[in-house]
């Protein structure tokens, strides 16, 4: 079944291998098949459709690629979102300052008001109040006063802010700590280094968590708040695969409108978990 | 404002109503934002801490409002007050806002130039809001399933219209990566080539930075805007001279310019390009004059303020928001009865030169008046030359059609135009702050935020 509908798709039909199978593939891979065949989709979109979100992937800066996405997708990823939202600890009633640009799932996901079509956001869900100041490195002073008058009780971060906005927090004399409880790090592929985010960490004194993103395939990973080398993954949305010694590849089971299979995952060194109960997370972790 | 019949439109330029509301006469209009201003008001004196202390203080209550002219006993306040209030408090909520406790609120700041302020936007506000911004956007010609490019600054309040709006209307939207500044020009440019939208809205200067990013890649302008039939315009005033070139640079007919704010004014041009209507259910406006602090005269110059409707989240009465402005009460040939305003910067960049007090909008209309090739080019007047009576602009060498003798021409005109001593100088760039080029500058800033000769 899957293969007649990967033939139907230019992508995946150039993909196929002799018993039908598809080639696992990188953002470079669609990203050049976009150039080549002029599709703004790189050839992923399923036929008849027209997506009511095109959203360009921000890893795509020097080749664009656009994913098509229905309300129903949005929806069913940004539940990967509140994973990890629910577990790095939030309650009802609190706040969340989002320093990431408003194409970044990190922040289009989270509340139903940042995104059209996506209904009900993150924030909706839990209860949340969320406020984004955009993801230019210069507005770090603006996200100082966020800390000062909102108050949030997290952080999420774009990683190339991180030495901005620390120079910002030294220059006010605020101390993180004392204003909220986490951060989380985020870029527009794969994960924030490990070695970065334990800086970080030290640092302002308090957990700061990582997103593990792969826009193309609708992915989404947030750190285990216990051990920060491992991605805990949703099984109910996504399917993981081992390749080989430390690669992995992902499937969104959602995806319908740019079906998302077999997609490797640009982060060095991940040795794949399955879950062991029914329901529970997998987790990919870092070698 | 003057109450008189409904005007009768010119077909040409008629807009097709939105709902009952724009078929009002503007006494039938005056009645609605009597009935509104009574209850928003009443509603900030029951709910709203921070007006009730100052409605109590001025000795006015809400019951005496009688007509819209009584909003004047309704006191003024800025930027200033609720930084000072915020201060005070130690928080962002500093008493003038309603259901900001509802699940799901969002919240987004102003730009912080004068220091941040923040705005709730809890969803019912999100829902009345929407509905009527999405009169702003009919008005301006946006249909349903029209393919949309949205800007996606998730910071800004006019995000989250901007998102309920494309889901009302069914439109199927495209989202850039980024934001919207200059150096993501080449990623719309992008966007605009694969996707063929034909409404798009756009903070003004990056319109300019379209067109000069499809020149740097050998296009014509014109090749990027093809399928687009309105292009909306905020953030700056635009200009006649501006309007004109871009409608020859990029095809487009319609630029229309909405002046929004995130403490939620909102008026949008119509197809008479006449000056941006009221969009009646949101705000009501009032241009004052400096001096006394009382309407000013219909076409005369004054500071902006403006009282909102929507009582949902943050509600601003009465903010002056350090707008200059006029407002335009006489009858529109497009038929819509809301009277018309145009923003024309803000106050605190006027400045003197001679005997005139003239804002920097005054500059840019006389460069392009005189220098049509140089309409829309940002121009920087320098402190220091003001300080010394006279003007010293600053504007970025033309990519095309530069002449040697240019600048003295230029400063010819601009002499005779002001009747005051001028000199013009270009310069390989200018600095890009936070809203664009900075419209009066000291010398020495110029240079240290990244202007000049490289």
């Amino acid at each position: 079944m899957k293969g007649a509908r990967a033939a139907a798709l230019p992508f995946y039909a150039a993909r196929l291998d002799a018993r039908g199978r598809i080639e696992p593939w990188a953002l470079e891979d669609l990203q050049e098949f976009a150039a080549r065949s002029g599709d703004p989709y790189g050839g992923r979109l399923a036929p008849g459709t027209e997506p009511a979100l095109s959203l360009q992937l921000e890893a795509s800066e020097d080749e664009p690629v656009f994913l098509g996405l229905a309300p129903r997708e949005l929806g069913a990823w940004s539940r990967a979102l509140e994973s990890a939202w629910r577990r790095f600890g939030l309650e009802r009633g609190e706040a969340v300052a989002l320093f990431d640009y408003g194409s970044s799932p990190a922040v289009f996901l989270a509340a139903g008001t940042y995104a059209a079509y996506l209904g009900r956001g993150v924030a909706d869900r839990l209860g949340l109040t969320t406020i984004c100041n955009d993801g230019v490195a210069s507005m770090a002073g603006r996200m100082v006063e966020i800390l000062r008058w909102v108050r949030p009780a997290a952080l999420v971060l774009r990683r190339d802010v991180l030495a901005p906005f620390a120079e910002a927090l030294q220059t006010a004399g605020l101390v993180l700590a004392e204003r909220c409880r986490w951060v989380a790090v985020t870029e527009p592929d794969g994960a924030p280094p490990l070695l970065e985010t334990r800086r970080y960490a030290e640092l302002w004194r308090l957990p700061v968590h990582r997103l593990l993103r792969a826009d193309a395939a609708c992915f989404l990973a947030g750190s285990d708040p216990a051990d920060p080398r491992r991605f805990l993954v949703e099984p109910a949305l996504y399917a993981l695969e081992a390749l080989g010694e430390g690669e992995v590849a992902v499937s969104a089971r959602f995806a319908r409108t740019c079906p998302a299979w077999r997609h490797r995952v640009t982060s060095a060194g991940l040795r794949l978990r399955q879950a062991t109960a029914r329901g529970a997370p997998a987790a990919l972790e870092e070698t | 404002m003057s109450a008189g019949s409904a005007t009768s439109a010119d077909p040409g330029l008629r807009t097709e109503p939105f709902d009952g509301l724009d078929r009002r006469t503007p006494a039938g209009l005056e009645r609605y934002w009597r009935r509104r201003l009574r209850e928003v008001l009443a509603i900030a004196y029951r709910e709203m801490p921070f007006y009730r202390r100052r409605f109590d203080a001025a000795g006015f209550h809400p019951s005496e409002l009688r007509t819209v002219g009584d909003l004047a006993r309704v006191p003024l306040f800025d930027k200033a007050a609720v930084l000072a209030e915020q201060r005070r408090l130690g928080r962002y909520d500093v008493g003038l806002e309603r259901a900001s406790s509802d699940p799901g609120l969002v919240l987004s700041s102003s730009s912080g130039t004068k220091g941040t302020t923040f705005l709730a936007h809890p969803p019912r506000w999100r829902r009345v809001q929407g509905r009527s911004a999405l009169r702003a956007h009919w008005w301006a010609g946006l249909r349903p399933g029209t393919r949309f490019l949205l800007s996606a600054p998730a910071w800004h309040s006019y995000a989250a219209v901007q998102t309920w709006i494309a889901e009302r209307l069914e439109l199927p939207c495209v989202v850039v990566a980024g934001t919207y500044l200059p150096r993501f020009a080449g990623r719309i440019v992008d966007a605009m080539l694969a996707f063929r939208p034909r409404f798009v809205t756009i903070f003004l200067p990056m319109v300019f930075s379209l067109v000069s990013e499809a020149r740097r890649r050998g296009l014509v302008p014109r090749e990027v805007f093809a399928s687009v039939e309105t292009v909306t315009v905020a953030g700056a005033p635009i200009t006649p001279g501006m309007r004109d070139a871009l409608r020859r640079e990029t095809g487009v007919q319609r630029f229309v310019e909405i002046a929004g704010s995130t403490e939620s004014l909102l008026a949008v041009e119509c197809r008479a390009e006449r000056g941006l209507h009221v969009v009646p259910d949101t705000c009501y406006v009032e241009v004052l004059d400096p001096r006394s602090g009382l309407p000013a005269e219909s076409g005369a110059r004054g500071r902006v303020a403006h009282t909102c409707f929507v009582a949902w989240g943050s509600t601003y009465l009465r903010y002056d928001g350090g707008d200059a402005g006029v407002r335009d009460d006489s009858p529109c040939p497009c038929g819509l009865p809301s009277p018309r305003i145009k923003l024309l910067g803000r106050a605190e960049d006027a400045f003197a030169l001679g005997a005139r007090e003239l804002l920097p909008y005054d500059v840019q209309l006389a460069v392009e008046e005189s220098e049509p090739s140089l309409a829309g080019a940002p121009c920087l007047v320098l402190h220091e030359g003001l300080a010394e009576g006279r003007l010293e602009l600053v504007m970025p060498r033309p990519e095309t059609g530069y002449a040697p003798g240019l600048e003295d021409a230029l400063a010819r005109a601009l002499r005779a135009r002001f009747d005051a001593p001028a000199e013009v100088r270009f310069v390989d760039s200018l600095p890009l702050l936070f809203k664009g080029v900075p419209p009066v500058l000291s010398a020495r800033d110029l240079h240290t935020a990244g202007g000049g000769h490289r």
